[in-house]
């Protein structure tokens, strides 16, 4: 499903190059729930990013259903993103201007589908993460774990084969943090659709919370960009 | 941007204020040169002439020094006509020197050629360096008597008298003159000084006695039309102070958390305050120096228009130097960094109060938007506005204040509008099977007064277009119309070139009209005077008609009676027989005569007694007209010359060649023009043109403004809004969508400003029609809406909305993600 073959990340100008990540290996199946910690600046994001698209290895490749995402273009890439990848960021990053209902139901409505076909889907998502009644508040009338149950929703909107998590619990206190998890516990677990039909879901989560991290079924640890 | 928007704003009003009043200067100096020492000029109006003898009289009274002045406008003969004022000048007496110092009298071998020489010209030497004119050389001057050839006696080195007309000046002895002119006994005007005016009114009480310099009434209408201009550049200076007030609060807004920061690390809210208003200080300074310089350059080009303008009624600039001004360029400084700390002062102190918390705190975006009472202010102003302006007896300069006012009002009500229109609009949108286009409305009204400000900014802009066509287009509908229903002629034969000048005094003569009627093609052919003569303190025109001729004309083109009264008992044989005339609907409202009410004039007869017939809708004349039988000036105004000869051709005949036919014809004896309808209506069109062009040069740059208001207002957004877009990346907007998005943004403003300029416009064109109008132009004119006009308009600000948003939309979709996201 996901797949890091000897992937490395540079970032800076020649003669001023941070490695990132360091010839980086990694296999997500269909199903995993994999936790990948670390201290600051070992490269976590990093590699989130490159298993997103966001970002490209400067050596080896990150294949994501069998596809090279050094091989797609921008469009298919944003493409993939939206269709089949599920995002959660640290800060939430709900569009201010949108009401929780309308944030959900927007990556929905990039692809062409109108507002109206997806809002049953959006409140029945509302639902899931237990916030019916809050659908028409804007994001700064949300609490933090409120405005993070409202981003989990976001991704799942399009069903995606996998879930991304930036440190998902990282502005939140200890038992928002716990509620979060749970909620990526019971959607990570879910089937998602693909073009082979029903799949186990997987779910990649950056954290640094040891507490987090032990609730995930499998852990990948990194220093100084290596896998430990 | 700032800075170039503020000094497009400032250079739109330097230049128009520095052209015009460069226009102005070379006109008054040219009065003032003519003038002389001269306290009193005394004359029986500027057109009827007064008797020689009269100089003596007022000689009599004593320390009186009186110079008897000849001055007329005549044409010169073909290949190189053009208007030249031939001066006639008393050589005998020495009240010229006394008067005009070594004016003519330097050049004693040039005076005494002249006094020699019956009919010899001294001109000055530019002037004859330009027509390759030499001493001896001979000269055809057209004049009301015919065509008369003069000899070049003498050139003049720089007389200061041949400031006026640009230069194309002859002088000539007085008696010369009135023989080559045909007026004997006759002068136009007597130059007074060493006495008062109430001496000179015993000595001639018949006579206007004025100060010397007043302008002709055709120089001071086309002044007037000029001067409304200035109106046009306070209108452009006002979208800048939008444009300006619109960038600082984005300039504030997006530095309020640097603010916020130095606000909790201890700066006072004294000390933001005074930081950001010496910054915005120093870009005012920067901006309204550059307009200042931008102007000046631009001066030097809107010169040449306000020439062009002027002269195309009546040739008065010659020379037109736009010269450094240092209380200008001073007062420019003021009106720029004044502009900019007022557009500033608002936004500044907000910024400088709000809570330091409020802003670090996550997720303030979406602030509150109170609007409500601002909009309701604006809703006030503008009410009131308008009850002032619905007091059309207003002046140009409260009602230049009014419409300011309005201005205000209108940018309080808009913030309010945005929400209003959003609030409306949103929920079509969402409805669309595409995000872009709501997701381009909530970028707007993240910020109403940006946006607000971005569409008023624009809006304004294109406002002045649209109000300009719709001036333009009454005049245009209502001439034509006046064209259509009282010219019953196929061709009309005058005096003057009319592609160079529209108000000359060439005439025809009477035999002329005899020799037309004979011409192969003719059907009808009758004759038109039209003469200035003063009522009230103005120069009238009073307009005769050979009256059979001209009724006969219209009936052959079918056209209805002439007025709708012509036929009720008493009114045709009053007017026939001298003791009634038509008035024109200005002469109406300038004078307040109405149908039945008596007036008089004064002729070289005497006094003459007229009743008003009727009122018809002219537009010979801004001062207004009365229409008469042509006997009636004949007879008490002395006058049998023509000024038009009308003629209808035949059935079948072709238009062209009688054209031809009837110039030559006329033209045997003097200068003879044919035009035809089409001609003559290019003719009026194309001096509304020069009049309007300046007005629309000004307007285009004020769109300019408007447009790189909305590039700056969009830019700044997609700035703000890094994070966000980045976020919309990241969840699946492809580059494509973000361009969209950004561009819609574009459109929406300029869909919005096109409503606002096309309404503004209306507004804007229908408020000069009843305020300044009328007090400029001296004509009424009904209210057309150029819809083609405001089509275009409405398509050009689409176009420039995409264009404005493009550069912005593209940068959006560019934006490294991660990088705008502020990971790691």
């Amino acid at each position: 499903m996901l797949l890091l073959r000897h992937v490395s990340k540079v970032y800076g100008e020649t003669g001023h190059e941070v490695p990132a990540l360091r010839h980086v290996d990694l296999q997500v199946e269909p199903g995993d729930f994999i936790a990948i910690t670390g201290p600051s600046g070992c490269g976590k994001s990093t590699l989130l990013h490159l298993a997103c698209g966001l970002d490209l290895p400067t050596d080896g490749e990150v294949f994501i259903n069998g596809r090279s995402t050094t091989a797609l273009t921008d469009d298919q890439l944003t493409t993939m993103r939206r269709h089949e990848i599920g995002l959660v960021f640290q800060s939430f990053n709900l569009i201010p201007t949108l009401t929780a209902l309308e944030n959900i139901v927007l990556p929905a409505t990039l692809g062409g589908r109108s507002f109206a076909s997806q809002i049953d889907q959006g409140r029945k998502l509302l639902g899931c993460v237990g916030l019916e009644n809050r659908e028409a508040h804007y994001p700064d009338q949300l609490s933090g774990g409120e405005a993070q149950r409202v981003a989990i929703a976001r991704s799942l909107i399009m069903n995606p084969l996998i879930l991304l998590a930036d440190e998902p619990t990282g502005n939140l206190d200890s038992e928002s943090g716990m509620a979060i998890m749970d909620l990526l516990l019971e959607f990570g677990n879910v089937e998602a659709d693909s073009p082979r039909g029903k799949v186990k879901r997987s779910t990649l989560i950056v954290t640094h919370d040891e507490g987090i991290a032990n609730r995930a079924r499998r852990r990948v640890r990194l220093k100084d960009g290596i896998v430990v | 941007m700032v800075i170039l928007s503020l000094a497009l704003g400032v250079a739109i009003f330097v230049s128009s204020y520095e052209s015009i009043v460069a226009a102005q200067n070379s006109i008054e100096a040219s009065a003032k040169t003519m003038a002389g020492k001269t306290k009193w000029q005394v004359s029986r109006g500027r057109f009827l002439g007064i008797e020689e003898a009269l100089v003596e009289r007022i000689r009599r009274i004593p320390n009186a020094i009186a110079a008897p002045i000849i001055e007329s406008t005549v044409s010169t003969a073909a290949p190189h006509g053009h208007s030249f004022l031939l001066i006639g000048l008393d050589l005998d007496s020495d009240s010229l020197m006394k008067l005009y110092g070594g004016e003519v009298g330097d050049d004693l071998s040039s005076i005494v050629a002249l006094k020699m020489s019956p009919s010899s010209v001294l001109v000055p030497m530019a002037y004859a360096r330009k027509f390759g004119l030499r001493q001896g050389a001979w000269m055809t001057l057209q004049t009301n008597a015919g065509p008369k050839r003069v000899v070049v006696a003498g050139l003049l080195r720089n007389p200061r008298m041949a400031l006026a007309a640009g230069g194309s000046v002859g002088f000539m002895e007085l008696h010369a003159a009135q023989d080559v002119l045909g007026t004997l006994g006759l002068v136009d005007r007597i130059d007074v000084a060493g006495v008062s005016r109430a001496d000179l009114m015993v000595a001639c009480p018949q006579c206007q006695v004025v100060p010397p310099g007043q302008l002709s009434s055709a120089a001071g209408d086309a002044l007037g039309r000029i001067h409304s201009l200035l109106g046009v550049s306070v209108i452009a200076l006002l979208v800048g102070v939008l444009l300006i007030y619109n960038s600082v609060q984005v300039s504030v807004l997006e530095r309020l958390k640097d603010i916020a920061i130095i606000r909790a690390v201890g700066a006072t809210k004294l000390q933001v305050f005074a930081f950001l208003l010496a910054e915005w200080f120093v870009i005012g300074l920067v901006g309204s120096t550059a307009g200042i310089g931008l102007g000046y350059l631009l001066a030097y080009e809107l010169i040449e228009y306000t020439k062009r303008t002027v002269n195309s009624m009546v040739p008065l600039i010659g020379e037109a130097h736009v010269s450094i001004d240092p209380a200008f360029v001073a007062a420019g400084l003021v009106v720029g960094i004044g502009t900019a700390l007022i557009a500033a002062f608002f936004p500044i102190w907000t910024a400088a109060h709000v809570r330091p918390l409020e802003i670090l705190r996550p997720y303030t975006f979406r602030r509150k938007h109170r609007y409500f009472a601002a909009a309701c202010a604006g809703i006030a102003i503008c009410v009131v506005g308008n009850f002032i302006i619905a007091d059309a007896s207003m002046s140009m300069a409260v009602g230049l204040c009014v419409t300011g006012m309005v201005f205000l009002g209108v940018a309080l009500l808009f913030p309010q509008v945005v929400l209003g229109l959003s609030a409306l609009g949103r929920p079509w949108l969402v409805k669309i099977r595409r995000p872009e286009p709501y997701l381009a409305l909530d970028g707007l009204i993240k910020t109403p007064h940006r946006t607000a400000f971005t569409i008023m900014t624009f809006g304004c802009a294109l406002a002045m277009t649209v109000a300009t066509e719709t001036l333009v287009e009454g005049f245009r509908v209502s001439t034509g119309q006046w064209m259509n229903s009282a010219f019953p002629f196929d061709i009309s034969i005058v005096g003057n070139d009319l592609a160079s000048s529209v108000y000359g005094n060439s005439t025809l003569a009477v035999s002329s009209l005899t020799g037309v009627r004979q011409v192969p093609g003719v059907s009808l052919a009758y004759g038109v005077r039209q003469l200035l003569t003063p009522f009230k303190g103005a120069d009238v025109m009073a307009i005769g008609v050979d009256t059979q001729d001209y009724l006969d004309a219209r009936k052959a083109r079918q056209l209805g009676d002439w007025p709708s009264n012509f036929g009720e008992p008493g009114i045709k044989s009053a007017f026939t027989g001298g003791s009634g005339a038509f008035v024109t609907a200005n002469f109406e409202a300038l004078y307040h005569l109405h149908k039945g009410d008596r007036m008089t004039f004064v002729s070289p007869s005497g006094p003459v007694e007229l009743k008003v017939l009727s009122v018809i809708d002219d537009y010979s004349w801004s001062h207004g007209a009365i229409i008469v039988d042509r006997e009636l000036l004949k007879k008490r105004w002395r006058d049998d010359l023509l000024s038009y000869i009308d003629v209808s051709i035949a059935r079948g005949a072709s238009l062209d060649d009688v054209k031809g036919r009837v110039a030559i014809e006329a033209g045997k004896d003097r200068s003879a023009f044919a035009y035809d309808r089409r001609e003559i209506r290019q003719v009026t069109d194309s001096v509304l043109e020069q009049a309007v062009q300046m007005a629309n040069l000004q307007a285009m740059i004020a769109v300019v403004i408007g447009m790189l208001g909305i590039v700056n207002a969009i830019w700044i957004g997609v700035m703000n809004r890094r994070r966000e877009i980045a976020l919309w990346r990241c969840i699946g907007v492809s580059r494509r969508q973000v361009t969209r998005i950004i561009l819609f943004e574009g459109l929406f403003v300029s869909v919005v400003a096109a409503v606002l300029g096309a309404l503004g416009g209306l507004y804007g064109g229908w408020v000069p029609l009843r305020i300044f109008s009328f007090e400029i132009t001296g004509y009424i004119y009904p209210m057309v809406v150029p819809w083609l006009h405001v089509l275009a308009v409405a398509a050009l600000a689409l176009v420039l909305g995409l264009l404005a948003g493009l550069p912005p939309a593209l940068h959006a979709a560019k934006l490294p993600i991660l990088d705008a996201i502020g990971y790691e």
